[in-house]
């Protein structure tokens, strides 16, 4: 098994140079940069600027400029970011456990839907409660996640006021307290179950799909000629064998959530890498970008390596060496 | 008149595994396998599943790539010759696949299936690339109607016919029969197998027949090689493996083939505890150490054993 | 005489297609007595598989309609509940199935496999039931049985697996095992072993054993009594000596005349023609076999031919089975 995950990282490591050598391009592609602004009075000498830009390097080649930022990088360093004035990693940190957490509680909310729905449904499947179930992923699979978020913000958040609108914390609370983490959790409910509501349904139809292609299975057919009662068959035979897909769906489901954090997190105003990032873009900021998409790509990357080491766990047949 | 002639061939499958996906081992699929195919005979490879059989039927149409050993065909040495020098000869060898289900292009209709290799080797128009796939439609005892059919419209048995029609279009002289019938019943397999040998009469053509059946080897073949791990551990006529068979291996092949007369219940269940006693004891007498059957030694004129 | 273990009685299971119901298992009478194998044999597609499931009611019910009774231990199956149902399966008759790798649930350890049997059926502890599976396997001959208790099902070889259902089936030492061809899928050598495993076993135990095959070899190896089964219905049955070298019936001379053996050379093989008919295309006045001999004469079959006994013992369904001949190009001579 770790030579499998040791290859496997290797394996991130020409994948991360292909990125890092897009990302890097792509910014430097953007209309203006950094320095097109803000750093410098805009009335200023343009000679002043150019000698500005010649001094920050910003007129070697690009090649010479990527090398640079690489090295610097590795060692741990992002650059400042032009537009807090900060180094990169303490803007990122700031926000980075907003969105792990909110992904966390957005997971288990997603697997907490989707499990008894997928189980009801596949196994009484054709039944009126597995109609209204179907019915319903159509639903979440027909509407887009924003629309979705922003009725949940208004109903519950405005209108009802039951929850939050925006931010992660109540600012008048004392950190470390229990009202803290009781304040951080209520902020997170609403983006989470919204998103949640909406992810799940693909969850569910798999989840379905499997359980009504196990319940036919010969095994099954087994389990029965030895006098295992339906209900313990679906519990002790089907329900395992119906996870495995979808606990390998655990990992690519992460990646998915950290895109769908853009989306989310403006929406809420929830303050996280998402909302960090789609700043940053309008502001040009051009570091804080870069680290950003650099963290996601990484992150992809293990998503879909957890999910090949969890298959392999639920999974005897899948032996990875 | 020797057709086919297989020296010493191996085929090596390789094992990868460690950090970086090396190979680290290889399955001996066919391991040093030599027999010899006369013009107009067939011959029998018979053994149970994993033993190399279809690897090696697979290496003479260069399905597999040999690890070592020649593969001559009418004196012509094929073992190494490239994709286009092969083309005159893959006309000449055809094979036909165990599962009639599978085997077929779903998604084709008949007439594209049987007319394929036609299309491949020669140029004909289209007109009588039709006429030519009805006539052997007919040959096969299908209706010539169907050639605008998909193979689901058929059954088992049809749907091997179809298979031995593909193969038929391109006059081969040599055709290898991998399990044909093993996946049809009874009454199907005797007709594909009649069907057979009437075609092998009508157009003089040799066999090399793949199979684990020892009855369906007896009533086709005329001289049979047993396969194990990979070797051969006996080759006779039909009457020296079946009358007389030397290895143990074979021995307990045979006794292992059910009997149709009842009679013989008890008589079998002993031979059989009495073989595989022989065989656990006489296990070191005809494989080496490493479990390797030897080479193959003359007994008579025709009869061969792997005897160390 | 044994005691009787099953009667089967008028038994016709049908099957839903497009709402309507067509019979697979076609009034079908039969008893299994104890310390006594029944042969079930037949082309694929004349509703064995639909007969075994039928009897342990594995059948979805909700497509499929089973009418006539199946008395075990003077109770008729049919009638029973579920909950009944369960306490029998497994328990007093149990069932193997033909191809053991998806038989066995892939992501289970063999050992976990073989104890939920027992574990419904039994109130022996874990750590009695874990003994008990280690003699099971050691039983049917698995070499090293701790670490096959471990293993999971695609460890195995074909053979081993097919050892490890038998070792499911016989766990709670059943009086009636139902095998559906339980070696189609193996070697002729693993074939063999499983064979004599499984009489084995049966003469220690006295258990009755339906064993269903397509191949008359095997039939011959392990059978005492032989029914022969076409398009749903019983044609032949008798003694396993009386079918295989006196048999009556059309249709079990043509199956016996087509087998290639090791005993004959390079004769003729008898082919049958056409093929089983589907159940929903059957046609079910008169004989249904008749449309696969041809070359007899319309005049010579009866219109309703009934299963009746031509000497003591042996029951066939044809009244002109006398006149019977294999046609002349290519057939082989009557015996
Ligand atoms: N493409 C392949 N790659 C690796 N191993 C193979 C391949 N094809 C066959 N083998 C192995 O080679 C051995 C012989 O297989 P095969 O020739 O199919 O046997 P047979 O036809 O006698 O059943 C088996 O152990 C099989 O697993
Ligand atoms: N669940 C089912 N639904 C509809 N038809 C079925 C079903 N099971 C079997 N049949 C049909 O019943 C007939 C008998 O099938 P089966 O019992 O599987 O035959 P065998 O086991 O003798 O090969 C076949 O024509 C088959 O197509
Ligand atoms: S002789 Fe008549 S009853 Fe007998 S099998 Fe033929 S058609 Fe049926
Ligand atoms: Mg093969
Ligand atoms: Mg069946």
């Amino acid at each position: 098994m770790w030579k499998f995950i040791v290859r496997r990282l290797l394996m991130m490591i020409p994948q991360l140079f292909i990125l890092s050598v897009l990302v890097f391009m792509m910014a430097k592609a953007m209309p203006g940069d950094a320095l097109g602004g803000r750093e410098i009075d805009p009335r200023a000498n343009p000679d002043v600027i150019e000698a500005q830009r010649e001094k920050m390097g910003l007129n070697d080649p690009w090649h010479e400029q990527y090398i640079r930022w690489v090295s610097n990088v590795s060692k741990g360093d992002w650059g400042v970011s032009y537009t807090h004035k900060v180094q990169v990693t303490d803007v990122i940190e700031d926000r980075i456990w907003n969105t792990v957490n909110l992904a966390l509680l957005t997971l288990i909310f997603t697997y907490l839907i989707a499990i008894p729905l997928g189980l009801i449904s596949g196994r009484y499947s054709d039944s009126w409660i597995d109609k209204v179930i179907t019915g319903y992923t159509y639903i979440g699979f027909a509407t887009p996640m924003f629309i979705f978020a922003i009725i949940m913000l208004f109903v519950f958040g405005f209108s009802l006021d039951l929850f939050p609108t925006g931010g992660s914390v109540n600012p008048t609370v004392e950190e470390g307290t229990f009202a803290y983490v009781l304040s951080k959790i209520n902020h997170m409910i609403l983006p989470a179950f919204s998103t949640a509501i909406v992810s799940t349904t693909v969850i569910i139809q798999y989840l379905r799909n499997e359980v009504i292609d196990n319940k036919m299975k010969d095994f099954v057919r087994t389990a029965k000629a030895k006098g295992v009662p339906e209900t313990n068959i679906y519990t002790h035979h089907v329900l395992r064998n119906s996870f495995l897909p979808i606990a390998a769906f655990l990992g690519y489901e992460i990646t998915g959530l950290v895109g769908g954090a853009v989306i989310i997190e403006t929406i809420f105003n929830y303050p996280g890498i998402g909302q960090l990032f789609l700043s940053s873009v309008h502001a040009r900021d051009f570091s804080v970008v870069t680290a950003v998409v650099m963290m996601t790509g990484f992150a992809t990357l293990l998503g879909t390596l957890l999910s090949d080491i969890i298959l392999s766990i639920v999974d005897p047949r899948i032996r990875i060496d | 008149m020797t057709l086919l002639k297989v020296e010493d061939i191996k085929v090596y499958f390789p094992i990868r595994g460690g950090l970086f996906h090396t190979v680290v081992d290889h399955v001996r699929a066919v391991d040093g396998v030599s027999f010899e195919l006369q013009k107009g005979e067939t011959y029998g490879l018979v053994g149970e599943s994993g033993s190399g059989k279809s690897t090696t039927g697979k290496a003479i149409v260069k399905l597999h790539q040999v690890t070592a050993g020649t593969i001559t065909f009418q004196g012509k040495d094929l073992t190494y010759l490239s994709r286009g020098e092969m083309k005159p000869f893959r006309k000449d060898i055809q094979m036909i696949f165990q599962d009639p289900y599978s085997s077929l292009n779903p998604k084709k209709r008949v007439l594209d299936i049987i007319a394929e290799p036609i299309r491949n080797f020669e140029r004909v128009s289209v007109t009588e690339e039709r006429k030519i796939v009805q006539q052997y439609l007919e040959r096969v005892g299908l209706n010539p109607d169907s050639i605008y059919k998909y193979p689901h419209e058929f059954s088992g048995g049809q749907r091997q016919r179809i298979g031995i029609a593909r193969s038929l279009t391109l006059k081969p002289k040599l055709i290898i029969a991998d399990e044909p019938v093993s996946a049809l019943d009874v009454s199907v397999q005797a007709q594909v197998l009649n069907f057979l040998q009437d075609l092998q009469k009508e157009f003089q053509l040799t066999y090399l027949f793949v199979g684990h059946d020892l009855g369906v080897i007896r009533h086709m073949c005329d001289r049979i090689g047993v396969m194990y791990r990979g070797r051969l551990v006996e080759e006779g006529t039909s009457q020296d493996i079946y009358k007389n068979p030397q290895h143990i291996y074979t021995k307990r092949l045979m006794a292992a083939v059910p009997d149709l007369s009842p009679d013989a219940r008890g008589q079998k269940i002993g031979l059989r505890k009495q073989v595989a006693e022989e065989y656990k004891q006489l296990y070191s007498t005809f494989f080496d150490e490493n479990g390797r059957a030897y080479d193959l030694k003359p007994i008579s004129a025709t009869h061969k054993v792997a005897l160390p | 005489m044994e005691k009787e273990l099953l009667r089967v009685e008028n038994l016709t299971t049908s099957f839903c297609i497009d709402d309507q119901y067509y019979a697979a298992v076609d009034d079908l009478s039969f008893a299994v007595h104890e310390n006594e194998i029944v042969a079930i044999v037949g082309e694929s597609g004349c509703g064995k598989s639909a007969l075994a499931l039928s009897i342990m009611q594995l059948h979805d019910k909700k497509r499929t309609k089973s009418e006539g009774s199946i008395i075990y231990k003077g109770t008729n199956l049919l009638n029973e509940a579920e909950s009944k149902l369960n306490k029998v399966r497994g328990r007093h008759i149990s069932m193997i199935f033909q191809e053991p790798l998806t038989a066995l649930n892939p992501l289970m350890t063999v050992g976990k496999q073989i104890e939920e049997s027992l574990h419904y059926h039994t109130d022996l502890s874990k750590k009695q039931q874990k003994a008990k599976t280690l003699t099971l396997l050691e039983q049917v001959g698995i070499p090293y049985p701790k670490r096959t208790y471990k293993q999971y099902p695609h460890e195995l070889s074909g053979g081993m697996r097919q050892r490890v259902m038998i070792a499911i089936a016989v766990a709670c030492s059943p009086s009636l095992v139902i095998a559906d061809e339980p070696t189609t899928a193996l070697d002729v050598t693993i074939q063999a072993q499983i064979l004599d495993l499984l009489k084995d076993i049966q003469q220690k135990t006295k258990m009755g054993i339906i064993f269903i095959t397509h191949d008359l070899g095997v039939v011959a190896e392990i059978a005492d009594q032989v029914i022969v089964m076409y398009a749903g219905q019983i044609v032949e049955k008798g003694s396993v000596k009386t079918i295989l070298e006196r048999p009556l019936h059309p249709y079990t001379k043509s199956l016996l005349h087509s087998i290639p053996t090791v005993k004959k050379e390079k004769n003729r093989l008898h082919v049958i023609q056409g093929m089983v008919p589907s159940i929903a295309k059957m046609n079910r006045s008169g004989c249904r076999f008749k449309e696969r001999i041809p070359w007899i004469s319309v005049q010579s079959h009866a219109q309703f031919p009934r299963l009746h006994e031509v000497e003591p013992g042996h029951f066939v369904r044809c009244t002109c089975y006398k006149q019977f001949h294999f046609p002349k190009e290519g057939g082989t001579a009557i015996r």
